[in-house]
């Protein structure tokens, strides 16, 4: 349930093309295969939100979601984007 | 087994097609919605100035809270003046109360609402307008205090540490604090409803002040309800029990403010009435005082229809448990 009203948030403002790239390549940085722990949520609104722009905001959002769902934040220095590159999205709105 | 990016393919489909489940069924089985929410809240909302103008002199000929939430009458050394004296006191301190309890409530329902940002419009109005609201309350409250304090005649000094308060509240898991915050809001309406309405012994604008209030907050607790049903359904049971206990937790500690309220108002009773109480009177009014602040906001939220109903569908024996602490307040 969780892992869906991340997914449409995210094809909400991305569309499907540009939210199947940014998931795929948070997923790739992560080395996560899925969305269904508030943890893994969590690490993945982190990768998102240093897109920086409406993207960061989404990221923000997903992370807060995860939090809220039982997710613990790691103690600063330990973040989980600290092994996340930047990632470079590819696509159109679609 | 699928790659990654068949992965977070199909989870797009899965997403949008509704085979991965978006809150269509409800745990607490809630009989409303975020929409009904919005509207109610748009058919009562009024404004801070229309209720209470900046720099209202108030009235201190009538008691401000019903017996039931404020008790002095077994207080048989205090004159009938100075009985009602200590009634205002305890009005002040509610309405400080109140406020409190409602910094850590803005900043929760601000989370909740952050996190419904790009997701479902109606809930993320219905959140925006809550905490709009809620800030509007603590200005009346604030506003109030003022006005008390400006006609009084002496010092009332309330509890100040309202945001260590919020912290601590915060520091517990999610569905704890919107148990607690739940509790707050259906308290609310109690008292309004079942102490204050009718009481026509009552200062009119302390009545118009918690009508306005209540007219709200019977929004923000179906509003607390749907996001303590969003956070349930994700959670597993033991994270339900332990949401559950550390709500009993935050309401000993909340026991604890009370009890500092109550020493508080001793003092400031002594200011007012111009004379040093004894000890056993002074005793006799920290007693009074405590048990009407733990009526007021425990027991009465511990008794709650609707909050039994709700803390029972947690947990097995968090129904039976929220009885026994409500004697203990009673």
């Amino acid at each position: 349930m969780s892992e869906a009203r991340l997914i449409q948030k995210l094809v909400h403002v991305l569309g499907r093309a540009r939210a199947d790239a940014l998931i795929k390549a948070t997923l790739d940085e992560l080395g996560e295969k899925d969305l269904s722990t508030p943890e893994s949520r969590l690490a993945f609104g982190q990768g998102v939100l240093r897109h920086g722009g409406v993207i960061e905001a989404i990221g923000r959002s997903i992370k807060i979601q995860a939090i809220l769902e039982g997710a613990k934040e790691p103690p600063p220095g330990r973040l989980p984007e600290d092994r996340c590159e930047v990632i470079v999205l590819s696509g159109t709105r679609g | 087994m699928r790659s990654r990016a068949q992965t977070s393919w199909c989870l797009i489909e899965d997403a949008i097609s509704g085979a991965i489940e978006v809150e269509s069924t409800t745990m607490l089985e809630l009989g409303y919605d975020y929409a009904s929410c919005i509207k109610n809240s748009e058919k009562v909302s009024w404004r801070l100035d229309d209720v209470l103008p900046e720099g209202t002199p108030l009235d201190f000929g009538r008691p401000f809270l019903p017996e039931s939430l404020a008790p002095t009458k077994d207080l048989d050394f205090l004159s009938e003046e100075e009985r009602r004296k200590l009634n205002q006191i305890a009005g002040k301190a509610y309405l400080n109360l109140f406020a409190f309890v409602e910094e850590y409530i803005l900043a929760t329902m601000m989370q909740h609402a952050h996190a419904e940002m790009f997701g479902d419009p109606e809930a993320m109005r219905a959140l925006v307008r809550f905490v709009d609201e809620e800030l509007k309350h603590q200005q009346l409250f604030e506003r109030y205090k003022r006005s008390f304090d400006a006609g009084f005649g002496a010092p009332v000094p309330v509890l100040e540490s309202a945001v260590e308060v919020a912290n601590v509240i915060m520091s517990h898991s999610p569905m704890a604090v919107m148990l607690v915050t739940l509790h707050i809001e259906l308290m609310t309406q109690q008292h309004y409803v079942e102490g204050v309405k009718d009481d026509e012994g009552l200062d009119p604008l302390f009545k118009s002040l918690l009508k306005h209030h209540w007219l709200e907050e019977a929004q923000h607790a179906r509003i607390d309800a749907l996001e303590l049903d969003k956070l349930a359904r994700v959670a597993a049971s033991e994270a339900h029990g332990k949401a559950v206990d550390e709500y009993f937790g935050i309401l000993e500690a909340f026991d604890g403010l009370l009890a500092q309220q109550a020493d508080t108002d001793v003092g400031a009773l002594g200011a007012v009435v111009g004379r040093e109480l004894s000890d056993a009177e002074a005793a006799r009014v920290r007693a009074a005082q405590l048990a009407g602040y733990r009526r007021t906001f425990l027991h009465s939220g511990l008794t709650n229809k609707t909050f039994r109903g709700l803390i029972g569908r947690l947990a097995p024996d968090a129904e039976a448990r929220a009885g026994v602490r409500a004697e203990i307040y009673a």
